[in-house]
């Protein structure tokens, strides 16, 4: 990628590139006769081979992954966007990785722990098709859902899926033998839905510092409390006082805390009540909140390059309405992370979904994933 | 530009053929229904091969990727490190045929869009760019946009006849025309640089129409382009063969040469033969999807062949499905193509289509045809004729 403010060489070199290979570098003219040869090289990506899959749950499965050389290693809690291909069509997600750093220094490998949205396009396609032997493309890690230098008591609250990269972290905790504590209470539907249910079990039997609590919210019969179940304290529901309580009675310098949009808006609600600094709180969100719903004025969304013009109700994102138009915009991992769909917004206001933040009303950059038109727009799309 | 009175295809009546069109190929008269079912038809197989897009698709383009990066690695060794001509004929010929690969079933489909939604950055029709003279931009407006929507519409699609040559009476004569024969072998050879200079519109000057300032922009990016072709083929290359420096020069030379009257001829076959017919500006005035798509099939003609030969012209041997369906993947017009064939014989409308040989023999003759003055009235320039007529003088 040329950077923002390139030098005379780069630009240079950037010339030479262009004129000898009609691409920006000369990787990226020989990506596929290098990707022919050996599916899993390539001079631009990091690619991974599949080693191993493994069933979790009845709808979650782990990719244990070998990276290429080019990967650079993460912190535990990092995601890294996940580009599979689906049908001839590149499509990127982000996931969190579950296994430890450590793991991938001693092996090589690491792991993606995926849960199946229902009708979902690629998570479910992943779950049929993707199998060991088969070659993804790794983004570089990223995200602040880490330990930091001196951890010390944590405290972590997950909810189903929201397991994947406090799982990193517990994982890391027992490899490298952290100080500190750490404490989880770990919510899904039903006993059956707790993934890495049997390792955390063994956590919380055999590691010292680290405790877990499982709280199934909506078991259709709850059982008799038995010691390995881990429910006879704590109350069997959603997310409560009383658990927050338990959570805080450790003293925790930092609480982590990962699941759906209600499920962590419900947590900082309680942690704030329960007298928690909300500066020592750290959530992941891949999800995002659903699109509020417009004052009911419709608008009209134009794509000036390609001369089409959608008048909507109901503003989607300008993504969804330029596909929904036939229009085929490049994107990436449709979450406002990649910035592969980014396009120039040549008049009216729109709404950044991650930020809330309305936009100004004229030309800039927006990304189509996350932007509704909240006024007429214009796009150069 | 164009004044005739040719009846529009909009209409339910009787229709005559153009002047210039084989009296085999009369335009069909379909009414509203009839153009409303043709529209339904071809957006059906529009609709199912769209359905089945993927897996298949990218595999092929990847593969013609390969197989083009591949020809030209070897193509520009066999130059570099040969010295008798069973090397070097063997490499320029390898080169040649990664720049027809390159431009043709590469990059004149990608830039369409055709593989935009695989979502990959290399084959974007974004981002991509070619290994020709044209600038990919200039490209996109004046082929995708001026050709394919104002398809043979005299005056408005430039790449008709490309403002050179006369190949109806729809353009009036002038002695210039007389050596068009000859045009056609300078066009054909420097190909690439007269698509790359095509926007310039230099026919347009003369009038005020267009000037230097207008075509700023256009200029500035065209320049950039043809440096950096001519510093790849005619410095980089020949330089890093040191004291060989003119042969690997001359044989780059060739094979853009190669591309040039490949390219060239597919191109020209696919819209000059006899039957393929011009329009005017009144003919598209509130043009229906129906009429737009019949427009596209009497103005296009297929070349038949193999499966190589499809490959070879980037599946513009299958020029009618892709003026129909411009942005589905070229792989898919062979495919399609019988089913594109059964829909004009349900609504009687000609399929233009002939071997190789038959079709450049039918160009050839139709430009020969126009070069020469028109001797009677029939084919005289019908504002000229209508001149004649208000001066009261009498016919050539």
């Amino acid at each position: 990628m040329p950077s923002e403010n390139p030098t005379q060489l780069q630009r240079a070199r950037e010339w030479v590139n262009r004129s000898l290979f009609n691409t920006p570098t000369a990787g990226a003219y020989f990506e596929h006769l290098v990707g022919g040869v050996v599916p899993s090289w390539s001079l631009l990506e990091c690619k991974a081979r599949v080693v191993e899959v493994i069933r979790e749950t009845a709808d979650t499965q782990t990719w244990v992954l070998k990276p290429s050389r080019r990967f650079r290693g993460f912190a535990a809690g990092q995601h890294v966007h996940v580009v599979v291909q689906k049908g001839g069509v590149r499509e990127t997600r982000t996931f969190s990785l579950s296994s430890s750093p450590s793991r991938w220094r001693e092996s090589g490998t690491v792991c993606i722990t995926v849960k199946r949205v229902p009708k979902g396009r690629v998570t479910g396609w992943m779950h049929e098709q993707l199998e060991a032997g088969d070659v993804v493309v790794l983004s570089e890690a990223a995200g602040a859902f880490t330990l930091g230098i001196d951890p010390g008591a944590c405290a972590y609250l997950a909810a189903g899926s929201g397991i994947t990269p406090v799982m990193s972290h517990l994982r890391e905790r027992v490899a490298s033998n952290a100080p500190g504590s750490a404490t989880l209470l770990y919510f899904a539907n039903t006993r059956r839905d707790f993934i890495f249910g049997d390792e955390l079990q063994r956590l919380r039997e055999r590691a010292r510092d680290i405790s877990v609590h499982f709280v199934a919210s909506h078991e259709p019969s709850p059982l008799p409390s038995t010691a390995g179940s881990g429910a006879h304290d704590l109350p069997q529901t959603v997310l409560a006082a009383a658990h927050v309580e338990r959570l805080l009675a450790a003293a925790p310098r930092q609480v982590f805390v990962c699941g759906p949009p209600a499920f962590r808006h419900l947590a900082k609600q309680l942690l704030g009540e329960a007298g928690f600094d909300r500066a020592r709180v750290v959530e992941e969100s891949f999800g995002l909140p659903p699109v509020p719903v417009t004052e009911g004025e419709p608008v009209v969304v134009t794509f000036h390059s390609s001369d089409t013009t959608v008048r909507t109700e109901q503003a989607g994102t300008l993504l969804d309405l330029a596909e929904g138009a036939g229009l085929t915009p490049r994107s990436g991992c449709r979450a406002g992370i990649c910035h592969t769909c980014k396009c120039t917004k040549r008049s009216g206001v729109v709404r950044n979904l991650l930020t809330g933040e309305l936009s100004g009303p004229g030309k800039e950059d927006v990304q189509l994933c996350i932007s509704v038109p909240v006024t007429d727009v214009g796009m150069d799309l | 530009m164009s004044i005739t009175n040719t009846p529009s295809i909009t209409s339910a009546q009787a229709t005559h053929a153009p002047r210039d069109v084989d009296p085999r190929w009369e335009r069909p008269t379909l009414n509203a229904e009839q153009l409303d079912g043709l529209a339904r038809d071809l957006d059906q197989i529009r609709a199912d091969v769209r359905a089945d897009m993927g897996e298949k698709d990218a595999r092929y383009i990847k593969r013609v990727v390969r197989m083009q990066r591949a020809l030209e690695v070897v193509g520009r060794c066999l130059v570099h490190f040969g010295f008798t001509p069973f090397t070097l004929v063997p490499g320029v010929l390898a080169l040649g045929l990664s720049k027809i690969l390159d431009n043709m079933a590469i990059g004149h489909n990608v830039m369409h869009g055709q593989y935009d939604w695989m979502n990959d950055p290399t084959l974007s029709s974004r981002t991509f760019d070619w290994d020709n003279t044209c600038d990919r931009e200039s490209w996109q407006r004046t082929h995708n946009h001026e050709h394919h929507y104002f398809t043979n519409v005299l005056g408005k699609d430039r790449d008709f006849g490309y403002a050179l040559f006369r190949l109806s009476d729809d353009v009036k004569w002038r002695p210039p025309h007389r050596i068009q024969l000859l045009e056609l072998g300078i066009l054909s050879a420097g190909f690439q640089w007269f698509v790359a200079l095509h926007e310039m519109e230099v026919e347009k000057f003369a009038t005020g129409e267009v000037t230097l300032e207008s075509k700023r922009q256009y200029i500035r990016d065209t320049r950039a382009k043809i440096l950096r072709v001519a510093f790849k083929e005619y410095l980089f290359f020949p330089a890093l063969a040191g004291p060989f420096f003119w042969k690997v020069l001359l044989c780059n030379l060739l094979a853009n040469v190669i591309r040039n009257l490949w390219a060239s001829t597919v191109i020209f076959l696919g819209h000059f033969p006899h039957q393929a017919q011009t329009f005017t500006e009144d003919d598209i005035a509130h043009e229906s999807r129906g009429q737009w798509y019949l427009r596209q099939m009497l103005g296009s003609a297929n070349i038949e062949g193999g499966h190589l030969m499809h490959v070879l012209t980037g599946q513009l041997s299958c020029q009618i499905e892709h003026h129909l369906f411009p942005d589905l993947p070229a792989n898919r017009y062979e495919e399609i193509a019988p089913k594109v064939r059964a829909v004009c014989e349900k609504y009687g409308v000609a399929y233009n289509t002939g071997p190789f040989l038959r079709q450049y023999g039918s160009f050839l003759r139709r430009l020969m045809k126009y070069s020469t003055r028109p001797s009677d009235e029939r084919r005289v320039d019908p504002r000229y004729r209508k001149l004649q007529e208000a001066t009261g003088a009498s016919a050539v």
